[in-house]
């Protein structure tokens, strides 16, 4: 019996190559990795020998939740999908893709915290799961059918109680650039093709259980109403972006858009959006609308309203309809995603004939979200489509594929912004088509290695956005210096981190993110102005330090870090400050476990850790400064010729760089000279065996190699 | 019923302080004017009333605009940045957005859109601002407004007191479309 709460207790094993399905304790197993990437960094390193590929059988796909996932807690809705990254190059490394939407409860109401699926079945499957009845069910004639038919299907057979996560054809016919989806619009990217690798088409759960809170009711209760309160709009934004009645601030760059006189123009009874006063809990919703952030006031009109994940009342999956493309392009006329799925389509063109934000950049939106959400296709952060931009501008398209496969596509349409060059190109990627569509699908590193194309090349241009190993910069120096900068460093793909990036664009003066800063990570050098950096400082590196474990630990409690942490709030009576200590509120009253914040930071010390471990033992080197934490040319360079720390520019210097790189591996405990973590660092999180096992491997620092 | 004149006095008080809150809500600063009509029984006593009544009452807050006059509004649902939003747009447009772009470049630092001046509570008609920028470029006095345009010719301004060019002309760029495009 599980004593604690949070937790539903159960990791679920499936084996498809023999159809074996059991459980396991996660508490005993589990606990000091908290759940999500904590439990499938652990998986991995206990079970994936090294060498193995993402294809082959003996990879694991580890879908899992944390404690927080389907309790009252807001923004619990994240599913961390860790296995062998198919994108990752020059050598596949472990990595973790993130999807919200209903699964994570589902799964917790099953009565599950992971399930960890790993062989391959003899013909396709699906895998049907209702509480403690675990089924492998044949998906043969599921298979070749977009995601959207396939989890109708599956919905048809388990009932509207049920939540579907599927692979489109693009992970059927393993495309590396592909997703999972559940709940129409959440999907993970990397592991689409993964799951077509093991024949596996869908998981479809029921779950009719709860998951227990450990603490008191009106405890809990006083705690969700407190972290309600210090919720912003859409990626922690603090600020509303034009004047209201009750705030002192504005930024026009903010995601809260909501304001009087702004409507959900396609609703059945348009609905004002208002002014949103912060103290008005049941109107956080109306604070945000992702379409018409990224399309334009256009978007206001066609809005039907917010949508989003389980427990979540930010709700950025911005619902549009646009009966117009139904018409003219076949297509359903509702759509709905967020960020880069909702600019799927639009952002393969340079131009569109009536402007970046008009119609035609809507209809593109509309056009991609149906393409890519359907069959299932990934964007790599928006890198396929400023890839397809530079390939094609620079003539490389047209030299690398024959005249017949490029006479094929319709160059003037894309030319033109036609966003129905989109029917043109999205298929023959989910379906391998051609050598374009072939090369696109397999990620840029890839991509380029196909195409005979050096990475260095790639990482020269500060637009192209490539930062390495098949993956672009995600919230990098472009916005917050050499902090942003090592958190680039870190991870086997993009970054996904929004700690920093959801501090820096919250929309406060920057005295006020000053003082924060002071507060949180000790000095208001911490942050700068956007392209006003300073040089290196110590309070950088533990933002740096603090950001990445902030992100573990929300995806390993399944809290969403796209929308936290909560260190700024709305509220002009806390001088703005949100709490820094809300995660481990939270975990302690869910679980029983009580932990303060140094405390559960400490557990996200471990997760990020064993990351690293495992990066070192499939790398199979411990020079992890120069072979992994390696940073693109275009982050030195300025088209002015400006020196570094100029105000206007973002590039940074070679030199505070390297500090940078030394004052960040001092707060983890790495050594210096060649960044792995110490045989010490290993031992004080609680991983000597990792330690030991990495010294069998010679693949621990050697002590006379640390410099100071 | 007749009324003795301490209850008369309570009983404009409240009528006052309601009002003041009353216009706050729907957005908007009262002018002393409009409360003196509240008062009418006791012109005489008016400015040390309303005195009295913002030392009563911590929400209760006064503008002085240029002319001397006062305007009124309450902290409990205006803050106090909009209201002298409101005061300076009913002053002087021309000076409001001065103000902001100074302010804007002061504080966060940000070159501020154009089309900003457009929604509520700026509320100005698109010829009004461009009138007003011609004013501005052609006045010594505000010198260090300038105008830069985006890639996708989005109008920002900034004040070069506070920014330097090239900075503002990052952050236009990076406001416009830089944003959007690393989500």
């Amino acid at each position: 019996m599980n004593r604690y709460g949070g937790w539903s207790g159960k990791v679920l094993h499936i084996d498809l190559s023999n159809r074996r399905i059991w459980t396991e304790d996660t508490v005993e197993r589990y606990k000091e990795y908290l759940g999500g990437t904590g439990i499938g960094y652990k998986v991995i390193w206990d079970e994936v020998p090294t060498g193995t590929k993402p294809f082959d059988p003996e990879n694991r796909i580890v879908y899992a939740v944390g404690p927080l996932a389907g309790t009252g807690a807001p923004c619990n809705g994240r599913t961390a999908i860790t296995t062998l990254w198919p994108t990752c190059s020059p050598r596949p490394l472990v990595a973790s893709g993130h999807m919200g939407g209903q699964f994570a409860a589902k799964l917790k109401y099953a009565g599950y915290d992971a399930i960890v699926v790993k062989g391959k079945a003899a013909y396709p499957v699906w895998i049907s799961i209702v509480d403690q009845n675990v089924e492998i069910q044949d998906g043969r004639r599921l298979w070749g059918k977009g995601i959207r038919d396939a989890t109708m299907a599956i919905t048809q057979i388990m009932g509207t109680d049920s939540c579907v996560a599927a692979i489109g054809q693009a992970g059927e016919n393993l495309v590396p650039m592909s997703v999972v989806m559940n709940s129409v619009s959440h999907s993970a990217g990397g592991i689409g093709s993964v799951m077509g690798s093991k024949n596996l088409k869908a998981i479809g759960v029921i779950g009719t259980g709860s998951v227990r809170i450990a603490g008191k009711k009106d405890e809990w209760e006083k705690l969700i109403k407190y972290h309600l309160s210090l919720l912003g709009a859409n990626n922690q934004h603090v600020v509303p972006n034009a004047p209201q009645p009750w705030a002192e601030f504005y930024n026009p760059a903010t995601r809260w858009v909501g304001s009087k006189g702004r409507f959900w123009g396609a609703n059945a009874r348009p609905v004002e959006t208002g002014t949103c006063e912060p103290q008005n809990l049941n109107r956080i919703a109306y604070r945000t609308n992702s379409a018409a952030f990224f399309m334009g006031d256009i978007a206001w009109r066609y809005t039907v309203r917010g949508n989003g994940c389980t427990s979540c009342p930010v709700r950025c999956h911005t619902m549009i309809k646009v009966p117009s493309v139904t018409a003219k392009y076949g297509i359903p006329s509702v759509g709905q995603n967020t960020c880069a799925g909702l600019m799927f389509g639009s952002l393969f063109f340079r131009k569109f004939p009536d402007g970046p934000k008009g119609n035609s950049n809507l209809e593109a939106c509309m056009v991609g979200m149906h393409l890519a959400d359907d069959l299932g296709v990934w964007c790599n952060y928006l890198q396929m489509q400023r890839d397809f931009q530079k390939l094609y501008y620079d003539g490389i398209i047209e030299k690398k594929l024959g005249s017949k496969e490029f006479n094929s596509y319709s160059w003037k349409k894309y030319e033109q912004g036609d966003p129905s060059f989109l029917f043109e190109l999205f298929p023959r990627i989910a379906a391998k088509d051609g050598e374009l569509g072939t090369a696109l699908g397999l990620g840029t590193g890839y991509l380029l290695e196909r195409w005979s194309i050096a990475e260095k090349e790639w990482g020269q241009e500060k637009e192209v956005c490539y930062w390495k190993m098949g993956h672009p910069k995600h919230h990098s120096t472009e916005e917050a210096g050499q902090c942003g900068l090592l958190i680039n460093l870190q991870y086997n793909r993009d970054a996904q981190c929004h700690s920093h990036t959801n501090f820096i664009r919250n929309g406060l003066p920057l005295d006020i993110q000053k003082q924060l800063a002071s507060e949180i990570w000790g000095a208001p050098e911490a942050v700068d102005a956007i392209g006003a950096y300073t040089p290196m400082h110590p309070s950088k590196a533990r933002m740096a330090k603090w950001s990445v474990l902030r992100k573990e630990l929300h995806d390993s409690l399944s809290l969403c870090n796209w929308m936290g942490p909560w260190v700024a709030s709305p509220l002009k009576k806390r001088g703005y400050r949100g709490d820094d200590s809300i995660e481990s509120m939270l975990y302690s009253i869910a679980t029983g476990d009580k932990k303060d914040r140094q405390e559960l930071d400490a557990a996200a010390e471990r997760i990020f850790l064993l990351h690293r471990a495992l990066t070192i033992r499939d790398m199979g080197t411990v020079e992890m400064r120069t072979k992994h934490d390696t940073v693109p040319d275009w982050v030195f360079k300025d088209a002015s010729g400006r020196p570094p720390f100029t105000k206007g520019s973002v590039h940074m210097d070679c030199k505070d760089v390297s500090l940078a790189i030394d004052l960040f591996y001092d707060q983890m405990g790495w050594d210096r000279a060649t960044g792995a973590p110490t045989a010490a660092t290993y031992r004080k999180f609680g991983l000597s065996s990792i330690a030991a096992e990495l010294g069998r491997r010679n693949l621990l620092p050697s002590p006379k190699a640390k410099r100071e | 019923m007749n009324m003795k004149p301490s209850d008369r006095h309570e009983d404009t008080d409240e009528k006052i302080v309601a009002r003041i809150r009353q216009c706050s809500e729907e957005g908007r600063l009262v002018a002393e004017q409009e409360l003196r009509e509240s008062a009418a029984d006791q012109p005489e006593s008016f400015e040390f009333l309303l005195e009295n009544l913002l030392e009563r009452h911590d929400d209760l807050q006064a503008l002085t605009a240029r002319d001397g006059t006062r305007r009124y509004y309450s902290s409990r649902c205006m803050s106090g940045a909009y209201a002298l939003i409101l005061l300076h747009k009913e002053e002087d447009p021309l000076q409001l957005i001065a103000a902001v772009v100074r302010q804007n470049s002061r504080d966060y630092p940000r070159p501020v859109p154009l089309d900003i001046f457009g929604v509520e509570p700026f509320g100005m008609a698109a010829d009004e601002v461009s009138d007003c920028i011609q004013k501005l470029a052609a006045d010594k006095a505000h010198a260090d407004i300038l105008v830069i345009e985006t890639a996708t010719s989005r109008k920002f301004l900034y004040s070069a007191q506070y920014l330097e060019p090239a900075h503002a002309a990052l952050l236009a760029e990076w406001y416009d479309v830089g944003q959007a495009n690393n989500p």
